[in-house]
């Protein structure tokens, strides 16, 4: 697939900045999961709770999702391909599983925002380290991503070996 | 792309790495999920269900802790 130069570097732009704002979604994500677990409040705890469910929903996903279509987009649109190089390949398992674990966990995070909104329910019930853990992997995963998509470590995959002699032959006189 | 050499070899040492890890990682999990079975996802956090006592990053025993304290 062919574009314009203008609308392949827009599509670039937006891979970038949904890419690396679901990172820094996660880090801010990560902040909260601290305070939850270490603040001493308990409306500040409850808060933590209450607040990462929303923004799960209205910043995680919406980034994740964005990240992996215009990642797709980009794989069509440029010579690098879904399945040439094998640090696409990475990265797009990488993104896949992030979402797919997001996407699961957003019950999780229904169910500690339940339970900080319910006043009856003690603060050692509402606190709970799994938010921390989760969004620390994750962030390890997306600095990964990002990383591999920085350097672009060499490597074709059998596929990409095999289009390479195709485009080969196809050139040679 | 980098070197033509680089790509046209055998699978790079970087690509094994990284599959092992991945391999690693996918074995722990699925380790966890089954050695935790009803400790892990949602259900864990329901009430009734089998949400730790306590925190293990520093239970309140303060002023603080108790919900009576906490309502008005």
């Amino acid at each position: 697939v062919t574009m314009p130069p203008r609308v392949r570097k827009f599509a670039l732009t937006a891979h970038v900045t949904a890419s690396v704002g679901w990172l820094g979604a996660v880090a801010a994500f990560v902040g909260l999961a601290v305070v939850g677990v270490t603040s001493p409040d308990p409306e500040t705890v409850r808060g933590v709770y209450l607040v990462m469910e929303p923004t799960a929903w209205f910043v995680l996903v919406p980034l994740a999702l964005t990240s992996l279509v215009t990642g797709l987009v980009q794989s069509l649109v440029t010579a690098w391909g879904l399945v040439r190089h094998y640090w696409v390949v990475f990265k797009l398992l990488i993104n896949v599983f992030a979402t797919l674990v997001l996407l699961l966990y957003t019950q999780t995070l229904s169910s500690l925002a339940g339970l900080a909104a319910d006043p009856n329910a003690d603060l050692s019930a509402v606190r709970s380290a799994s938010p921390l853990i989760h969004a620390g992997l994750a962030l390890v995963l997306l600095v990964v991503a990002t990383t591999l998509a920085v350097y672009k470590p060499p490597g074709l995959t059998p596929y990409g070996r095999r289009q390479q002699d195709l485009s080969r032959k196809a050139t040679q006189p | 792309v980098t070197s033509e050499g680089s790509d046209t070899g055998g699978t790079p040492r970087w690509v094994k790495v990284f599959g092992l890890v991945a391999v690693v990682a996918v074995v722990v999990v699925v380790v966890v999920l089954i050695v935790g079975r009803g400790g892990h996802g949602p259900s864990r956090h329901s009430r009734g269900g089998d949400a730790p006592a306590g925190n293990t990053f520093g239970a309140h025993t303060g002023s603080h802790a108790g919900v009576a304290q906490e309502q008005p």
